[in-house]
């Protein structure tokens, strides 16, 4: 027979998957150490890694020496923390929007779907204007967007199961539903708030900005996201039959239903962490499966390593831009990144060949 | 011709005393370092922040930051400003041009802070969030102080005339120039004192102080700056609580004057803002409208306005008061 | 392997369906359910390959009660051919034969060699082994019902449901479907909607009409005018043709007298 293959996912051999996460491994430290150099202020290359190299030398003989100086703090605490923010968000919201296409089987879907972006917009709006959750420290704010996220999730799960097995539909309906209230209870609070600057401060906040990255905060954020990446990298296979449905996937053995929660309340923890350090940032999870999926098929074991991967190169070079953009001022990532992907995504729809996988 | 020559010279020399004279009487009442000041943090606790020193490389962000920083003469003190909601005022363009002001953003980022290495921020609460420069305690920890204007404090507290009061004179005390700050104070405290003498006796006017956002009104209740420097006239808000009000909620209060709260951003926006009262039918039956006591106020001088607190203050009793500004 | 339903009753929205039917396949038997549409022939399906839940009776495998298997185990035990697949994902043919594999995979398990050449050997059987690569929503229906059955072949279960696998297929695919089932030497239950292929290809016939079975036996025994008569209210003639393949003619009400002799 002729050569049959389609233009569509034509990286779609396993051994061009295995080399394409090897290479993009490379790039992604490539990237790193390319970004780190973009700041907002002018600091000589040499000097960037300089104080980098210096940095981990101490480290590794593990004298306990700190540095000091502003070169050094501008770089290791505030460019570097920024820059493995941008990584482990950017792969986190990547593998999410994986997740959660399947968990609704729809394309469509980006990991705020179901509830979880109103949950934490209601969570961060009640923490800025009224205050609620201050014990939590510093980022009080991050705290209760991850709370309200996490828990608009469970909620989501629990709606979805009333009268009868929560389904994808159901799940989706019970999102919708819930993102309604939470909305609802947002706009509530802004209006009985009504506090110009903290009006002011929910816009901010919820436009998604890398600024507030510590190596605390980094470092929570990536031990969350590598052990929910490495948990879903165990479970391309469900994730796989969730595409195929509730039917099929039972008669090849697996029952979808305890998966599907438990894959909703993990992305939830991933996202609620994602929101906490950074805000909403849109798109990502959305428009990158979607470019993963033209080059590299639909099969789970492949698109999801590569699409973590692609969203943490991505978002380290579009938090670069957004510092280099506008001179001397910083664009909220959030902006951007909708800004690079409804563009994206709007070509993506209108080709042809890319019907997002429907049928003729 | 050399007679002249000499006459200069003396004069210049007399001049020369004299200035000296003055700076000295300065250096004389200048504070003793170190100086303590409270501010607050970004969730609205108190610290107590220590100056060993005058500081020299001060990062000055927003309006009244910037105002303040000239009136007091501490323009040389700013190595960066940044945030202009309105043109200062035109007695302040000399200061404002040693400022070093950036136009091309509105607020600094956390980098650009740091490397220019500035032992002061003097600014809004909000700037300290953890997206934006992060709190302020990592920055007092490293060498760097901050302030922020105490109407800008997070946390719900009433926003005062008192506290900027307060501001101006912890200012001065920072860099050693407390007699300008309190004299500023004092122009401000004597106002107010000016008009309650002239108008002792005199039944309180009823005032609201109102902005309208979108479709909705704003009201400025006693808790919010527009309010206190109200009542801090002699003046009664018509609705002292509620921060928002409906038109109907209007008409009902019905005081005797309305000040419409305006951004300075376009050229006609004073008028308009006075025309959406005046000119709206449900408003006819209003005092303030059919007496032709609607007036316009900037917000910049009635929101943390520090050193423009005093033009507020005057707006506001030159509309509530109007035979005393004749 | 034998599959047997014992009593099966089924109540959906409240709705019986299903009125106590008892039937079973044997060892390599291939089984065909007949019936209108309404009667009952999918829900039965259904219970037996655990999407549906009997409300009474029991379905069992080799004597042991399905719901008393992991669904893990059923699916090694049962793979389904269904009527429709429509998928809003794109995945290669490969990647649907695959997932052929997944009820003999724990969590971790990786696909290994052995899993690619079932894989391929299942796209051979269905003479589909060119299109590996290609997009399976760019394959015409036929195409597409081909794979799912190479799917339910890489289950390598002892027993295949077929739930009207060739309804909207041209009858050259709806033929060769059945061919290759047919081959396949397994235990096969089928719904079936055409009595000719019924016919054809199936070793038994259980009819069902409105929930309760109404005959079974071989197609020669089974397949009566007074049985199409009574199962789906049409006058029919049957007859052998003369390659001896049994023929089902129908006709339309009371035309038969007056035609046929």
């Amino acid at each position: 027979m002729k050569e049959q293959k389609t233009t569509r996912g034509f990286l779609r051999g396993t051994p061009a998957a295995a080399l394409s996460i090897l290479v993009l491994l490379v790039l992604l430290v490539l990237s790193l150490l390319g970004a780190v150099t973009f700041g907002s202020t002018d600091i000589p290359i040499g000097d960037v890694y300089g104080v980098i190299s210096q940095k981990l030398y101490h480290l590794l003989i593990g004298d306990g020496s700190w540095g000091s100086g502003s070169l050094f703090r501008a770089i290791w605490y505030i460019r570097l923390p920024r820059l493995i923010l941008a990584m482990a968000i950017g792969a986190g919201l990547a593998t999410c929007g994986v997740v959660m296409q399947a968990i609704v089987k729809n394309p469509l879907a980006d990991p705020y779907v179901l509830g979880i972006s109103s949950g934490a917009s209601l969570g961060a709006t009640a923490a800025i204007l009224l205050g609620v959750g201050t014990v939590f420290g510093s980022n009080f704010v991050g705290v209760m967007a991850f709370l309200g996220a996490f828990v608009i999730s469970l909620a989501v799960v629990g709606l979805a199961n009333i009268g009868g097995r929560a389904n994808s539909v159901k799940l989706l309906l019970a999102g919708t539903a819930l993102s309604s209230v939470c909305s609802a209870f947002s706009s509530f609070i802004v209006y009985i708030a009504h506090d110009r600057e903290g009006m002011q401060t929910v816009t901010y906040w919820m436009m998604g900005a890398l600024g507030g990255a510590t190596w605390e905060t980094d470092l929570v954020v990536l031990l969350v996201v590598l052990a929910g990446i490495g948990f879903f990298l165990t479970q391309y296979r469900t994730l796989n039959l969730m595409l195929f449905g509730d039917e099929t996937s039972i008669t090849l053995g697996t029952d979808l239903h305890k998966w599907r929660q438990l894959y909703l309340l993990v992305s939830a923890a991933i996202v609620g962490f994602a929101v906490y350090a950074a805000g909403m940032i849109g798109f990502v999870g959305l428009v990158i499966p979607h470019v993963v999926r033209m080059f590299f098929g639909t099969d789970h074991k492949r698109l999801l390593p590569i699409s973590a991967l692609t969203g943490a190169i991505f978002l380290i070079w579009a938090d670069v831009a957004c510092r280099t953009i506008i001179p001397g001022q910083e664009l909220p990532i959030g902006i951007l990144t909708s800004m690079i992907g409804a563009p994206c995504f709007i070509y993506l729809m209108a080709r042809k060949r890319y019907g997002f996988g429907g049928g003729d | 011709m050399k007679k002249v020559k000499k006459l200069l010279c003396m004069m210049m020399a007399v001049a020369m005393v004299f200035t000296l004279a003055i700076r000295v009487s300065a250096a004389g009442n200048q504070t003793e370092y170190p100086v303590t000041v409270t501010t607050y943090d970004y969730e609205g606790n108190e610290i107590e922040t220590t100056y060993e020193k005058a500081p020299e490389k001060v990062i000055c962000v927003y309006q009244g930051c910037i105002e303040t920083m000239i009136a007091l003469g501490l323009e040389d003190r700013v190595i960066a400003s940044y945030g202009l909601d309105n043109p200062v005022k035109e007695e302040w363009e000399e200061g404002l041009s040693k400022m070093n002001y950036n136009e091309d953003a509105f607020s600094p980022d956390k980098e650009t802070v740091l490397m220019m290495e500035p032992d002061l921020i003097f600014t809004w609460g909000s700037l300290f969030s953890d997206k934006k420069l992060g709190n302020q305690t990592e920055w007092i920890a490293n060498g760097t102080n901050t302030y922020i204007s105490t109407n800008t404090r997070r946390g719900g507290y009433p926003r005062t005339l008192e506290n900027e009061y307060t501001d101006l004179l912890n200012i001065g005390r920072i860099f050693g120039v407390e007699d300008k700050a309190q004299a500023l104070v004092d122009e401000m405290k004597n106002e107010i004192a000016g008009v309650l003498e002239q108008t002792a006796g005199q039944e309180a006017p009823r005032v609201a102080v109102i902005e309208f956002l979108g479709d909705q009104i704003s009201n400025y209740s006693a808790k919010q700056l527009g309010g206190s420097m109200v009542e801090a006239l002699g003046g009664t808000l018509a609705n002292p609580d509620a921060s928002e009000i409906g038109k109907e909620d209007l008409v009902e209060l019905d005081p005797d004057v309305i000040f419409v709260v305006y951004m300075a951003r376009t050229e006609n926006v004073e008028a308009e803002m006075i025309a959406k009262v005046m000119e709206d039918p449900a408003f006819a039956d209003l005092s303030a409208v059919k007496n032709g006591r609607v007036y316009s106020i900037m917000l910049g001088d009635m929101y943390a306005s520090t050193v423009r607190s005093i033009d507020g203050i005057r707006t506001f009793a030159a509309g509530m008061y109007p035979e005393l500004y004749k | 392997m034998r599959v047997e339903a014992c009593d099966v009753q089924c109540v959906l929205n409240a709705n019986r369906i299903l009125k106590g039917v008892s039937m079973y396949a044997s060892q390599r038997e291939m089984v065909g359910l007949i019936g209108p549409n309404g009667s009952g022939k999918s829900t039965l399906l259904k219970c037996i390959y655990r999407i549906l839940r009997p409300t009474g009776g029991a379905v069992k495998l080799d004597g042991r009660d399905l719901l008393a298997c992991t669904t893990k185990e059923s699916a090694r035990a049962l793979a389904v051919v269904a009527q429709h697949n429509y998928y809003n994902f794109d995945f290669s043919v490969q990647d649907v034969v695959l997932m052929g594999r997944a009820p003999h995979k724990r969590a971790l398990d990786r696909d290994n060699a052995e899993d690619y050449r079932i894989v391929a050997q299942a796209l051979e059987t269905v003479g589909m082994t060119s299109f590996a690569q290609r997009s399976f929503s760019t394959l015409s229906g036929g195409e597409q019902q081909r794979v799912i059955l190479a799917r339910a072949l890489a289950q390598q279960t002892p027993c295949l449901i077929l739930d009207e696998p060739t309804n909207h297929l041209d009858i050259k695919y709806q033929l060769q479907l059945m061919d290759l089932v047919k081959g396949l030497e397994r235990t096969v239950i089928t719904a079936v909607h055409d009595l000719n292929i019924a016919a054809m290809y199936c070793d038994r016939l259980y009819a069902l009409k409105d929930g309760k079975i109404v005959g079974q036996g071989t197609p020669r025994e089974l397949l009566t005018p007074q049985l199409i008569r009574k199962v789906y209210e049409v006058d029919a003639e049957v007859y052998e043709d003369s390659h001896g393949i049994l023929r089902v003619l129908y006709y339309p009400d009371g035309a038969r007298k007056e035609t046929v002799q």
